[in-house]
């Protein structure tokens, strides 16, 4: 008898095959079985409720998920939670269906020698990872592993932890191809990673290439909605008007690459006409004098040649937000032109820092907050022993000094150069996007060991020696996700469903797991659970009241508008001069950088951004947010009219996009949404995994157009540092 | 038709689906135990299932004559039953038929209603199945079983359950590895079968319906 035989419950192995009466009793035809049940609520009418947080992007919003006899039938966005505020965005509905997705990943995988995947056991991938892992540590030493992470609960705690205890300090997240230059410049100025702009009860409000309706947060939309709705004017400086156009008051076109030239200008502007806060900048900040000095070049009309915005809009800017101060900011921004985008994002988020200094906003009503955090704090040592210090530097760190978080891509270029010999990344595509794929896909495979944890394959994956299956995450809890806000919150990912695949296993377990194949268990000799628990007691919150709450408030940490924020910086102070930059090679004080690249002639700059029904390619494999994608044929890229005619382009043409690094076709949306020199290509497309049925084959690819090539100081992709040409290719 | 041949025919699709010991497969596919299925089937398609005798007679079928060893077995399994792989074609109902978003996905209705059946029928499923009870393994192992219990049950179940494997086969014709065809092989007995099954069910209606008359 086959070991898959059904048995009679309570017989012996062997002795099954035959049904008895009571078991056939139970037989019902399907059909019978659709009639009588096909709606589970009037079958079993158990209904369960259980909060989670979504894993759509990296907002995790709250959500109530409704849960009839263990299958997932509701979510609704929690009204307790700081991001969602009661709502859910279209991902954050839709992104739930991986659980269930046919391309899930089902069990641990190994390359054979013909480079395909087959699977294998956990004990076999475990024992396998374990000893080359000890192997590289035995002759390169734990500075030759790497970690890239996208951040979420668990998965930050784990990946780090695991790293820690093997002594590597090599841990990143995804920040080169996001936020690394804007955190770790604004940080240079205010000592402090980013702010928050208090858009809903500012008078103004200007935002430099980034869209709250396209890279959707559920609450931060509302606060634009609202600050609309009151009158605030709202400014978009941006090279293409985008979705959030529906709650702003003005777009400012600008020539991709050159928001640092506006916002010298409009700083140039605040100083020259003693427009500036001048006590505040006295109490607060060091480096002004030299910062004064070095800004006097940066006239309105020397930025006006640079950005294509004449120099009436901006000297009128300056002295709108200078009247609005100090209910105005300019918002910080999050993967734009100040994040990763081009050569001089650095110092565009350091320029803006610096503006908003000049009128001192920073927790004025209305300005940029430094919001308090919370964090779980100390821990019993001999339950959760600290992991050791690493023996080295961070790799990266040398070259990249001002990098906060470290640049993964500094240490794929240490594995290019045989410095990183084992490579693993736990819920993150950096294959996929964060700079070229062809080459970060070389990399990756060419290191000695490569190792991918996932739910689905990604090119990350694909890239790799073995991949392991984690379960989605609603199929897990995971520890407490502290956030700062007004009132800073911790939230609970607690499990919704039964695992589906019983080969995959949550992210916790497959770390303490490799943690033990690679003899650092003794780090991890607690459960998930058991760490949960002490890391919300530490902070005075039982485990079960947070997840029956979902989130839970810390009240007396909230903020309070005019606080003066404690800058932590080295000297204490706002630095309009910051010595670190000066020893990364900038100058003191944020000064103009040109682009890395320029086009030249019939060139268009390609640039790329969200769509709202998507997180990149994360989400593209999703059928609702596809079948949304092609329904209204969001894939298009966008062109110019006035540069679309010249060219004999028009509306809804196929077009050849081209550079030394790539060539693809794609339908085209001609506007007058886009200035004339850019080309727009949505992040979301262009997956070149075939195991992504829904995802493989549509659209381009940005990162495909892209060469390997970092910003000097931090590290991060210059995403937007390629030009390309474009043709007619259609009948 | 005999029943205990018709349940041979389910068990092996159901060690074959979800290899799960060297020892059980060998036992299965040992010559007088492999004679013995061969012959099952021969015996089904002379026994009125003319469409088995096609089946049986046509070239596709070579593959039955020589089963594949355990390993083959397993490595094919390892290639192509597990999910998330452009090879994948994993033997679950839910992934060949559209769900209510219109999409094949796991844990379908037709899981659901295994499920339920499984449960209502008091019976136990090797864990690593357990979560899709609309695997052929676990479908064919319960046609097995019922076969070994009521025929006319069984040929119920069997009409209702198995037209999906229509579809999954062109899955696995798609496969670049040989050893599909063995697998086929095995789905084209089961699809005869049901065919067969499903004729003289309506053969059966219509003559009601004539005496009804």
């Amino acid at each position: 008898m086959s070991g898959n035989a059904i048995s009679r419950r309570g017989f012996l192995a062997g002795t099954a095959g035959v049904i008895g009466a009571a078991g056939l009793a139970g037989y019902m035809s399907f059909d019978a079985w659709e009639q009588a049940y096909a709606d589970d609520s009037e079958k079993h009418g158990t209904v369960s409720t259980v909060h989670s947080l979504c894993n759509g992007c990296s907002n995790k919003c709250g959500f109530t998920a409704y849960v009839v006899d263990g299958k997932l039938r509701k979510l609704i966005g929690d009204e307790r939670h700081p991001m969602a505020k009661g709502k859910l965005c279209a991902r954050g509905y839709a992104y739930a269906e991986i659980a269930y997705s046919k391309d899930r990943l089902t069990d641990p995988l190994k390359k054979n020698d013909k480079g395909e995947f087959e699977a294998i056991s956990w004990e076999q991938a475990l024992s396998e990872i374990g000893d080359k892992v000890k192997e590289i540590v035995s002759s390169d030493g734990p500075g030759a592993l790497m970690m890239v992470q996208d951040p979420r609960p668990s998965g930050s705690y784990y990946a780090k932890r695991f790293m820690a205890a093997l002594g590597s300090p090599n841990v990143y997240t995804h920040g080169a191809a996001c936020y690394e230059s804007r955190e770790s410049a604004i940080k240079q100025v205010i000592g402090s990673n980013s702010w928050t702009s208090d858009v809903a009860n500012a008078k103004m409000t200007i935002f430099i290439g980034r869209s709250y309706a396209d890279g959707l947060r559920p609450a931060a939309l509302m606060a634009v909605e609202k600050a609309h709705e009151a009158g605030s004017h709202i400014v978009l400086i941006d090279p293409r008007f985008t979705n959030s156009q529906k709650f702003a008051d003005e777009w400012v076109p600008i020539t991709p690459g050159t928001d640092l030239a506006l916002v010298l200008a409009m700083c140039q502007v605040l100083v020259t006409e003693d427009l500036y806060n001048a006590d505040y900048v006295a109490a607060n900040a060091v480096g002004f004098d030299e910062f004064r000095q070095n800004i006097a070049q940066y006239t309105p009309r020397w930025a006006a040649e640079k950005t294509g915005v004449d120099e009436t809009t901006i000297k009128r800017l300056a002295h709108q937000m200078a009247e609005a101060a100090p209910a105005c900011s300019i918002e910080s921004g999050w993967r734009g032109p100040s994040g990763c985008q081009y050569k001089n994002s650095g110092e565009l988020a350091r320029a803006v820092a610096c503006f908003n200094a000049l009128l001192g906003v920073y927790n004025q009503k209305g300005g940029a907050l430094l919001y308090p955090g919370v964090s779980a704090g100390k821990l019993d040592e001999t339950k959760f022993p600290s992991t050791p210090k690493p023996q080295s530097a961070q790799v990266g760190s040398d070259e990249f000094p001002l990098a906060v978080d470290g640049s993964a891509l500094a240490a794929v270029k240490a594995a290019d150069e045989g410095k990183i010999k084992g490579f693993f990344s736990y819920n993150a595509n950096m294959v996929g996007g964060y700079s070229n794929p062809s080459y970060l896909a070389s990399v990756v495979s060419g290191c000695d060991l490569s190792v991918c944890i996932d739910v689905q394959m990604s090119e990350t994956a694909a890239a790799c020696q073995y991949v392991l299956p984690d379960t989605s995450y609603l199929e897990r809890s995971e520890l407490p996700a502290f956030a700062s806000g007004a009132v800073p919150s911790v939230s609970m990912r607690t499990q919704v469903i039964d695992v589906v695949h019983p080969n995959t296993k949550p992210v916790d377990e497959i770390f303490t797991e490799l943690a033990k194949a690679c003899g650092v268990g003794q780090y991890f000799d607690f459960t998930m659970e058991e760490l949960a628990k002490a890391q919300l007691a530490s902070v005075g919150v039982d485990v079960d009241a947070a997840r029956q709450m979902g989130t839970v408030y810390f009240n007396d940490k909230a903020f309070s508008y005019g606080t003066t924020p404690k800058w932590k910086t080295p000297t204490g102070k706002i630095q309009f001069a910051s010595d670190a930059c000066r020893q990364a090679g900038y100058e003191a004080t944020p000064s103009w950088v040109e682009p890395e690249t320029m086009p030249m002639g019939n060139e268009l700059r390609l640039i790329e951004a969200k769509q709202p029904i998507h997180s990149h390619t994360m989400t593209a494999n999703n059928e609702t947010l596809m079948g949304i994608t092609k329904k209204y044929d969001l894939t298009r890229a966008w062109i110019n009219r006035s540069f679309a005619e010249r060219l004999g382009i028009e509306d809804g043409d196929t077009i050849e996009v081209s550079n030394e690094k790539f060539t693809g076709t794609i339908g085209v949306h001609v506007t007058d949404r886009i200035v004339p020199g850019a080309l727009y290509l949505p992040s979301a497309y262009g997956v070149s995994v075939k195991e992504q049925h829904t995802a493989y084959g549509v659209g381009l690819r940005p990162a495909d157009f892209l060469a390997f090539n970092l910003e000097p100081g931090y590290g991060s992709t210059m995403s937007h540092e390629a030009c390309v040409t474009v043709k007619k290719v259609n009948a | 038709m005999d029943a205990e041949k018709k349940a041979l025919v389910f068990d092996v699709v159901c060690a074959g689906f979800a290899p799960a010991e060297l020892d059980g497969w060998n036992a299965l596919t040992g010559f007088s135990a492999w004679s013995e299925y061969l012959d099952a089937c021969e015996t089904i398609a002379n026994d009125e299932c003319s469409v088995l005798t096609d089946v049986l007679a046509s070239g596709e079928l070579m593959a039955l004559r020589h089963p594949l060893g355990f390993e083959e077995v397993r490595a094919f399994a390892a290639r192509h039953f597990t999910g998330g792989l452009p090879q994948s074609a994993v033997p679950v109902e839910s992934l060949y038929r559209a769900g209510a978003s219109g999409v094949p996905a796991y844990d379908g209705i037709s899981a659901r209603y295994m499920g339920d059946l499984i449960s209502s029928m008091e019976l136990d499923v090797p864990e690593r199945l357990v979560s899709t009870p609309d695997h052929v393994a676990v479908e064919a192992g319960l046609a097995a079983s019922l076969y070994r219990s009521d025929e006319s049950l069984a040929d119920s179940f069997v009409s209702e359950r198995f037209t999906w494997l229509a579809d999954y086969r062109l899955a696995l014709v798609a496969l670049h590895d040989d050893d599909r065809m063995f697998f086929c092989a095995l789905i084209d007995v089961v699809l005869a079968l049901v065919e067969c099954v499903r004729s003289r069910k309506h053969e059966a209606i219509s003559e009601i319906n004539l005496e009804r008359k």
